[in-house]
């Protein structure tokens, strides 16, 4: 290994392309990343900053470029041996740890030989404690990962590289999972690791801490990079425009179409497990043109809210109805096909198929109107249409219709969910959480749609824990604490103070 | 009195075979590899095992026999399930029915030389110990069912405490963290399931060259799915295998016992296999290596 003084260069990355078939994912993509200095990229989904890390860690191979790491050509066969050999090191942003090993085996693992019959484990488990120490972490080494918490593997993730002896350490959205104490935790120790002459790369959409941690800042769209920047030389703003090709207009508006008819009216409805009521007396209603907010701390009862709406828990007390008319006991289909669209939460749980392609999860709950299928059949044809229509209408960027859906980035899997609930022409959107880990020009984006749809004339439950997200968009914000509506605010009369006292249940009797 | 030690070794002899043959599937599915062909495999291994004692005139080199024929066979489930990769399920049931087709058509050409039994396998205490009646038990244990205790010790250590057992269990579980990590996920499962072919092969020649000492169409009957039934039975742990594989040989064992009592033989000859339906009803799910039966695509 060259000398590693702060200020050296560590990697340089020379007009790097790569090409998935006809899709360019990097197109001419150069890169210094020095020793002691922090290197944010930054980029809308999908702009190509995981691929470049990816071509570095050597999981990818560029299709054209070079590739220097301290200083040598490391030439076309570079694989991620090699690249932990060059002591790179790298956390993806889903975690890549063995739930069923324990934290040291992890840790361990990829520096293990495939000849070492006789592993000193005494002696790995030393370094490990060494290590722990030195960083502060807390992580016992006989536990299963399993068990730990997503901060915790976090820090499994960080020990992992180090252990490795990486010097060069790149993060791929590392604060995306993290509570905000965790992330400011993170972000110090990154400041921390800096400081210790190590090259780091961060991978964010949050601009503010690309701004707050980076000495240089490069920025990516659709894979071609747009510049780099180092400390000082460019606001929010500045850097916001490049990512995006056009103006962000980041000022939402809110619907401003007249109000009508009750779409969604909730009477006193109840939700008790195990004795626990999960809703409380719950009474709201949703008019035709309105975008009604729902606020609330998680876990006050918001997922339970949606829950019961679209029919997948069923209410204790109460009812709830759609223009008048109770919805009882029917099932989520028939619900679906009176007008209810929803965009759940956790959209891998609840609203895609990873596996399958973009255009069958377009049609997906849809698949038996006649447009898609007679008797049973499906019509390709027009569902390879449909798909087409959706692709260029909500802006998904992908290769094909074809292409599974698991392979786009998080905001373009986002726009297939809303793509298909707004094609269906529902009366009622529940949005619950809509914009959560998207880059601001796909939650820009998301949030126009919903205004959209207001102001063409359906009532929309938004579910949120953003609450500038709440103010920007909704009339009126219902605020919800264990359960029970605790007020409504008019979102012309926030006042910060009121509110938070109402999340908190400070005013709840 | 049925419990003797005549019947203790009978039930050795007939566990042997699923000892070894679920090492195999142990070490394939530890790989993250569905092993349903292991079946078929054992079926290769079972006809050229006899071939091999045959025709050389030495049960060890048809042990031999047996054993390469597994690796070739493992290194083509390795080749359609991991480098194309095909679905491993309809992978392994098109290799067992395609290896019944196989072994029947070989036999037949062959059959003249099959007539008669192979030669035995086996060792006798010399004269000094054959007095000893427990060195003579131990002698009189068939020395296929020693070595696969061995093999499971070897196999204990290679998975569960040397560095190459943690990268080949951190394959089955996560391919993502392997591949992260720098390993070469197709090369090992490659190696993985020749290994496994290997040794189911070598339980084929062990039910034939160690055992019956001559072969007869689809002479396995299922005991590749009960060493199957036997990796799930232990939770793909190998002493829970290794008591799961002498649980079906005893159940087999008494099968073969209680004909003395009278009764319809099929009776007890289904017990083994019904037991092998309850340990499954009863066995946990969900403890499987993940990636178990996902093909894994490359970028």
């Amino acid at each position: 290994m060259v000398e590693a003084s702060p200020g050296s260069e560590a990697v340089r990355l020379e007009g790097i392309s790569k090409a998935f078939g006809s899709f360019k994912a990097l197109d001419n993509v150069s890169v210094t990343l020095r020793y002691g200095e922090i290197h944010a990229l930054v980029g809308e989904n999908g702009a190509g900053k995981s691929t470049l890390m990816n071509v570095l860690y050597g999981i990818l191979q560029p299709s054209a470029g070079r590739m220097l790491v301290g200083g040598q050509d490391v030439g076309s066969h570079w694989s991620t041996r090699d690249a932990i050999a060059h002591q790179i090191g790298m956390i993806h942003q889903h975690f890549s740890l063995v739930m069923e090993h324990s934290v040291l085996d992890n840790i361990v693992m990829p520096t293990l030989k495939w000849t070492d019959l006789a592993p000193k484990w005494g002696q790995y488990r030393e370094r490990f404690s060494e290590l722990s120490a030195q960083f502060g972490f807390e992580l016992s080494p006989d536990t299963l990962v399993g068990k730990l918490s997503v901060g915790q593997r976090q820090q499994v993730e960080i020990l992992k590289m180090l252990y490795q002896g990486a010097k060069i350490l790149i993060l791929d959205e590392p604060t995306a999972v993290l509570t905000p104490q965790q992330s400011d935790r993170l972000l110090e120790m990154l400041l921390q690791f800096r400081d210790r002459g190590y090259a780091v790369v961060i991978i964010t959409h949050k601009l503010e801490h690309a701004l707050d941690l980076a000495d240089h800042i490069t920025v990516l769209r659709n894979g071609r990079q747009i510049a780099t920047v180092a400390k000082g030389e460019g606001t929010i703003a500045d850097i916001a425009r490049m990512m995006v090709s056009q103006e962000v207009n980041t000022a939402q508006r809110r619907s401003r179409s007249a109000v009508g008819e009750v779409v969604l009216d909730m009477d006193n409805v109840s939700l008790d497990v195990d004795g626990v009521a999960l809703l409380d007396k719950i009474s709201l209603q949703v008019r035709e043109g309105e975008i009604l907010g729902v606020a609330g701390v998680a876990g006050n009862g918001q997922s339970e809210l949606a829950e019961t709406i679209i029919g997948l828990q069923s209410t204790t007390a109460g009812s709830i109805s759609i223009y008048g008319k109770e919805l009882g006991t029917t099932s989520v289909e028939a619900r679906r096909r009176g007008g209810i669209a929803i965009i759940p939460e956790d959209r891998h749980a609840h609203a895609v198929v990873g596996e399958m392609d973009i255009a069958s999860n377009f049609i997906m709950g849809h698949e038996g109107e006649p447009q898609f299928s007679r008797r049973g059949i499906l019509n390709r044809k027009n569902i390879a249409e449909f798909a087409k229509h959706c692709i260029a209408e909500f802006d998904v960027r992908t290769r094909s219709a074809e292409t599974k859906l698991e392979f786009l980035s998080g905001g373009n899997q986002q726009k297939v969910v809303i793509g298909r609930e707004l094609s269906a022409n529902p009366r009622l959107i529940i949005a619950h959480e809509p914009a959560r880990g998207l880059d601001f020009a796909a939650t820009a984006y998301i949030r126009q749609r919903l205004v959209q749809a207001a102001e063409a004339g359906a009532g929309v439950l938004l579910i949120s824990s953003d609450l500038d997200e709440l103010m920007e968009l909704s009339t009126r914000v219902v605020v919800l604490y264990c359960g029970r509506a605790v007020g409504t605010v008019d979102a012309d009369a926030y006042d910060p103070q009121h509110f938070g006292s109402l999340m908190a249940g400070a005013e709840a009797a | 009195m049925i419990f003797d030690l005549e019947f203790v070794l009978s039930a050795l002899r007939i566990a042997t075979p699923l000892m070894i043959v679920a090492l195999g599937v142990l070490i394939a599915e530890r790989a993250g590899v569905l092993f349903l062909g292991a079946e078929g495999v054992m079926l290769c291994g079972a006809l050229f095992g006899i071939l091999g004692a045959v025709y050389v005139g030495d049960p060890w080199m048809g042990v031999v026999w047996g054993l390469s024929a597994g690796v070739v066979m493992g290194l083509v489930t390795a080749v359609l399930t991991v480098w194309l990769p095909t679905d491993q399920v309809v992978m392994g049931l098109a290799m067992n029915i395609a290896a019944i087709g196989l072994t029947s058509f070989i036999f037949r050409i062959a059959a003249d030389d099959l007539q008669q039994m192979s030669p035995p396998m086996g060792w006798s205490a010399p004269g000094a110990l054959s007095e000893n009646p427990i060195a003579a038990f131990l002698f009189a244990v068939p020395p296929l069912a020693w070595l696969a205790v061995i093999l499971y010790f070897v196999v204990w250590y290679m998975l569960f405490r040397s560095a190459p057992g943690l990268l080949l269990r951190s394959v089955g579980q996560n391919v993502k963290a392997a591949r992260s990590a720098g390993i070469n996920v197709v090369l090992v499962r490659t190696v993985a399931l020749a290994l496994a072919g290997g040794l189911a092969g070598l339980g084929g020649a062990a039910l034939t060259v160690g055992w019956v000492r001559s072969f007869a169409d689809d002479i396995t009957a299922g005991r590749g799915f009960i060493a199957l039934a036997a990796v799930y039975f232990g939770r793909w742990y190998p002493r829970w295998t290794l008591f799961g594989c002498l649980l079906f040989g005893l159940g087999e064992a008494l099968a073969l016992r209680t004909q003395v009592l009278g009764g319809n033989a099929h009776f007890y000859l289904m017990i083994p296999y019904l037991l092998t339906v309850g340990v499954l009803a009863f066995a946990e799910r969900g403890c499987a290596p993940r990636e178990v039966g996902k093909p894994y695509e490359q970028l």
